[in-house]
């Protein structure tokens, strides 16, 4: 008796999952079927009639309707808010990410923003939070795409960035300028990139170049391999990448010996290293190394922005590294004259170009 | 008097997860106004009550008691005071399966919980093999089991996490890993808080069994159960209940492993009501940690191993004083 029991609840519990699962199924494709409807070739974000408002496809492949370019934004991802900076619209900042005041961008192009509420983390999102201050948009980093269903159940329409490359930053910027309504701001920006790109390829074509290693941020025993951003910065400033040999697309773990074995003429430390040029070339385990040898160990500026990362600014990295590998065609005084100019016509402010090193 | 300290025991858990639970409702960063909640039923506010606060709290309260009384099944079924889906390698097994569904890009929810159950069931099946293989059901065979297989499952979770792209599966396994409710929504809750409640009312419908299996084989048999049969249907139910809350809270550290205790302490005993009393010590300890949890914006595991740490230490002290047995 007891077993034709435990058979009954069995069969009751396989039926419970069995409806539950078809319930899951029946429910899930509920949230993608709008990105469903956009056709495959459609880009990064069509117009749907100027009276109907906007409906933009984010980078999750999600289709975000706006009934207006947003007036005020929640930005949860220091790229995305650097953007908005770089479009002009840094009122329209109604909160950001957490920890704000580490960046020293916002202290000199918008200092207000330091005040500004902070409503999450890469990890986390403080839905409540965002619900407070009534934005007309959310601007999310891919880890929180959970985070964009909630926000639709509360209609709060959220859409979803994903930077990492040059050319999903230069989609990123031109979906922001629609949704923000600074189409013409994102297509000067975009257009900057262009003309440096072109430069710089002008500048290299026929050069040597140089054997690069893009060192972590935690630590010189970490490097860019082929599949990361960092390739295409050293690649763009016509150099060629020590690790280009190392697969993955985040920073690898490397041994002395293996840094010995690739030789770099050229070793790049981030800008935001926990550590110091001096600190490589004061490795005696190093003392083989080329650029080592040499003391071509460089530091990208640490006042200032991520410049080895796919940010706004990131073009900037490209042009400081061609001025370190390639002196004689962009000496760095010109790159530090280029450098002030982008913030001035991007960021609207003059930086202390002191903060502008190598 | 066991049995008026048992109704005593849970008359006051009951009024503290319903205080607890009120407090969840009051508490988060949205300025509501429970008027506009009635007055203004499409408003914003009514759409934060409605679609945040309220599920968060239920959310809170089934998986808190669905964490709960896993434990104290798995307590009873093992006669182990240190079996608990922590320690049993149930959780990391659960987490390695979840990092399995984000990295291979079938992070559904639905993906997650069965991803999540298999490989908790995996573990499970894995930490009773090992025993088994050992020929000896001792408590530290049991913990030295789950030790070997909860390792095995941090590998494995460690070689998915340097698989996962940076940018994305990464900080969702990293998510998933604390535990939080603060994604919660009412849509993602009701399909997960129904498969947990469904498998609670299951397991409270052979709360006998579940006692019979604990004085061990032959006792069982005699008492008409066939032990394998049921021991497996029971963690197989008790696994999917923990998969189903862990599938939107994540790996919610050690609620499985202190509500038994706290329930046993209480309620006295290990008869009658006590896998509910589990269950309502479960559900208060979790809506507790989601109060710091939700206004900090921090995981909800920093507060329940919080929690955990001055339970599991009277439980050492009463141990070593022979309070309570080892198995």
């Amino acid at each position: 008796m007891k077993k034709d029991l435990l058979l009954r609840l069995a069969a009751l519990a396989l039926a419970l999952t069995l409806a539950l699962g078809c319930a899951g199924c029946a429910a899930a494709p509920a949230s993608g079927s709008a990105s469903a409807s956009v056709p495959a070739s459609a880009p990064a974000s069509e117009p749907a009639g100027e009276a109907e408002g906007l409906a933009l496809t984010d980078q999750a492949g999600r289709t975000v309707e706006l009934a207006a370019p947003a007036k005020t934004v929640v930005s949860g991802y220091y790229i995305s808010t650097y953007a908005v900076l770089a479009l002009g619209k840094a009122d329209a900042i109604a909160g950001l990410e957490k920890k704000a005041d580490t960046r020293p961008l916002y202290q000199m192009a918008a200092p207000a923003l330091i005040e500004k509420p902070g409503v999450g983390t890469m990890k986390e999102m403080d839905v409540e939070a965002v619900a407070a201050l009534g934005p007309d948009l959310v601007i999310l980093p891919a880890a929180l795409t959970d985070y964009a269903d909630t926000l639709a159940s509360l209609s709060i329409p959220a859409l979803v960035v994903a930077p990492e490359s040059h050319e999903a930053l230069v989609e990123m910027i031109g979906v922001l300028g629609r949704a923000l309504g600074a189409g013409d701001a994102a297509a000067a920006l975009t257009g900057y990139y262009d003309e440096q790109l072109e430069r710089m390829a002008s500048l290299t074509t026929g050069a040597e170049k140089p054997a690069v290693y893009m060192a972590s941020n935690s630590s010189y025993l970490s490097c860019a391999p082929a599949g990361m951003y960092q390739n295409y910065l050293i690649e763009t400033a016509g150099g060629v990448n020590a690790a280009a040999s190392l697969e993955g697309d985040y920073w690898t773990e490397v041994s002395y010996e293996d840094v010995l074995a690739m030789a770099p003429e050229v070793i790049v430390v981030p800008s935001g290293a926990e550590y110091t040029a001096a600190d490589v070339l004061a490795d005696a385990q190093l003392a083989g190394v080329p650029a080592v040898e040499n003391g071509k160990v460089y530091q990208m500026p640490a006042g200032l922005e991520e410049w080895d990362s796919p940010i706004p600014s990131g073009i900037l990295g490209c042009l400081w590294l061609t001025s370190v590998l390639h002196p004689e065609e962009y000496p760095f005084e010109e790159f530090v004259a280029d450098a002030a100019g982008f913030y001035q016509a991007f960021y609207g402010f003059a930086v202390d170009e002191s903060l502008i090193t190598k | 008097m066991n049995s008026t300290r048992t109704r005593a025991a849970l008359a006051g858990c009951l009024a503290a997860v319903a205080a607890l639970a009120a407090a969840g409702l009051l508490t988060g960063s949205f300025p509501l106004s429970f008027s506009d909640v009635l007055q203004h039923p499409g408003g914003l506010s009514a759409r934060v009550f409605w679609q945040l606060r309220l599920p968060r709290t239920l959310m809170g309260l089934v998986g808190g008691w669905a964490l709960g009384m896993a434990g104290g099944v798995y307590q009873t079924v093992f006669a182990n005071p240190l079996a608990s889906p922590d320690l049993t390698g149930v959780s990391s097994g659960a987490s390695l399966g979840a990092a399995a569904a984000i990295v291979l890009g079938a992070g559904g929810r639905l993906s997650v919980t069965l991803f999540s159950f298999a490989f908790g069931m995996a573990a499970l099946a894995a930490v009773l093999g090992l025993v088994g293989a050992a020929r000896l059901a001792r408590t530290g065979s049991y913990l030295l089991a789950g030790v070997i297989v909860s390792s095995l499952a941090e590998a494995g979770l460690m070689v998915l996490k340097t698989l996962a792209d940076p940018e994305g599966q990464l900080g969702a396994i990293e998510s998933w890993t604390m535990g939080s409710l603060s994604a919660v929504t009412a849509g993602k809750t009701a399909l997960p808080a129904l498969l947990a409640a469904g498998c609670a009312a299951l397991l409270w419908l052979v709360r006998k069994p579940i006692l019979m299996l604990s004085l061990g084989e032959g006792a069982a048999r005699g008492l008409g159960l066939d032990p394998a049969l049921w021991r497996g249907g029971v963690l197989s139910l008790t696994t999917l209940m923990v998969a189903s809350v862990a599938s939107v809270c994540g790996a919610v550290a050690f609620v499985g492993l202190i509500a038994p205790h706290i329930a046993f302490f209480l309620g006295g005993r290990r008869g009658g009501p006590y896998l509910a009393l589990c269950g309502l010590c479960g559900a208060a300890v979790l809506l507790a940690a989601d109060l710091p949890a939700r206004l900090l914006n921090l995981p909800l595991s920093i507060f329940t191993v919080a929690a955990a740490v001055p339970v599991l230490l009277v439980l050492l002290v009463r141990q070593g004083r022979g309070g309570e047995d080892d198995a």
